[in-house]
């Protein structure tokens, strides 16, 4: 079974994509901020991370840089609103894998993760 | 017994004091108590608060599950939805955290997930819940619930109505929105319905809604402009312009006759934008009795489309400063353009 980190700040829809994630049978990780992340990378294994960029304490890139210099083989996902886009360039620049505009179509974001799993 | 003889001996000595003494320890006694009654009340209140921010996580979690094992489980029982219901039920503060995270859930989820949310905000009653608000609630709730349907896209155009004629702004501003986020088509149908005149910030609000919120095809704006209300009128005339309807050029013509300064002004724009060099002897027809605001735009006119010779016989009288500076200014341009 393959685990998933979700970092967003927002607990509602960060619940709901796991609530989704857990349907589909991952194990579903959350994190409500970057620092929380930190701490969540360091103390389990991960095959995925999806997360939003506006994080309170440590933003998403700040956060997908730490990853890509710590846990350079887990793949991320961006799931985020669509109007930061010197941000999302960035992101990519970074060398994530995907990215998911806000809002979202939870269907979309399975097919998505499986894609990015396989 | 004792302590009432301790007590029968205490206002005995108190009474044969001095006058300032008494005083003294009288105020010093009531100055003790309202500190004391003043930290109870805090702590009361603090305590109070704390219960209610107690209750709204359980209450968060507790809907935000049912609301997420109705949007993502296949199967869901009659007694999940009526577990719900009793929920919201229970009391108004139930009722609000639900609103939030229905709004929560239909700013962040698309496609089939918004339809299934609607269809269960409607079932569990808070459709209704929202229509009895805006038939007795408070004007603030009227705002809020005004807001929440047209985000949830629940339609009830008859209600909604008479909030377009609500002497309150902020509802006025809140139905109008309304209208046009729940329009599959023609959103400003609407505009039929107002009495008062728009103001500047509901026509920014009705321009960002048709741009961001409206989904459906543009509609034509021509289809108002003959409107009762100026600012309606304006409002679509100079949408023609930021759209660019130049279908809508030969409705826009009719009104260069318009007796309104400030009809006529906002026309000659659209029309010098959308570039209708033919135009310009239609726009020149009435200009020695056309206002200042007017002539200035005449001049941006033939100063986009028109010839330094057009310019030069104009002549305008260039006793206002303004006017004056426009009429050099295009000058200027046309001279070094030709």
């Amino acid at each position: 079974m393959s685990k998933v980190l979700v970092v967003e700040d927002n607990e509602m829809v960060a619940n709901a994509v796991a609530f989704k994630l857990q349907r589909e049978g991952y194990e579903v990780i959350i994190a409500l901020d970057g620092r929380e992340a930190q701490k969540e990378l360091a103390a389990h294994q991960f095959q995925l991370i999806i997360t939003d960029i506006m994080l309170p304490y440590m933003n998403g890139i700040e956060l997908i840089e730490f990853v890509k210099n710590n846990y350079e083989s887990i793949p991320i996902i961006v799931l985020s609103v669509a109007n930061q886009e010197k941000m999302i360039m960035n992101a990519f620049q970074l060398g994530v894998k995907d990215f998911i505009a806000k809002p979202f179509n939870p269907n979309e974001l399975i097919l998505r993760v499986k894609r990015v799993l396989q | 017994m004792k302590i009432v003889s301790l007590l029968k001996e205490l206002w005995a000595s108190f009474n044969g004091l001095p006058f300032f003494v008494k005083f003294n320890i009288t105020a010093g006694l009531l100055f003790f108590f309202m500190i004391v009654f003043l930290v109870f009340f805090i702590v009361s209140l603090r305590y109070r608060k704390l219960l209610i921010v107690v209750k709204r996580k359980s209450f968060e979690k507790e809907l935000a599950n049912m609301i997420n094992e109705y949007l993502f489980l296949d199967e869901y029982s009659e007694k999940q939805r009526s577990t719900f219901i009793t929920y919201l039920k229970k009391d108004q503060l139930a009722r609000e955290v639900a609103l939030e995270q229905f709004l929560i859930f239909t700013e962040n989820f698309t496609g089939e997930y918004i339809e299934r949310l609607k269809f269960f905000f409607e079932e569990v009653g808070l459709a209704n819940y929202l229509f009895n608000v805006l038939a007795k609630g408070k004007w603030v709730d009227q705002v809020k619930a005004i807001h929440i349907l047209s985000e949830l896209k629940i339609k009830n155009d008859e209600l909604m109505v008479p909030f377009l004629k609500h002497k309150r702004q902020k509802i006025k501003e809140q139905a109008i929105l309304y209208f046009i986020k729940t329009a599959n088509d023609k959103p400003l149908e609407f505009l039929e319905e107002l009495t008062q005149e728009l103001t500047l910030w509901e026509q920014i609000h009705i321009e960002h809604s048709l741009r961001y919120s409206y989904i459906g095809e543009v509609p034509n704006f021509a289809t108002y402009i003959n409107h009762k209300l100026t600012s309606v009128s304006i409002f679509n005339i100079r949408m023609i312009r930021l759209f660019n309807q130049y279908e809508s050029i030969e409705q826009l013509m009719p009104k260069l006759n318009e007796g309104n300064q400030a009809i006529k002004k906002e026309v000659i724009r659209t029309l010098t934008t959308l570039n209708v060099s033919n135009a310009l002897p239609f726009i020149l027809q009435n200009l020695k009795d056309d206002g200042f605001l007017v002539q200035k735009e005449i001049i941006k006119a033939i100063s986009q489309m028109g010839d330094y010779q057009m310019l030069i016989n104009l002549n305008l009288n260039l006793d206002n400063p303004y006017l004056e500076l426009a009429f050099q200014n295009a000058k200027y341009n046309l001279k070094s353009t030709s």
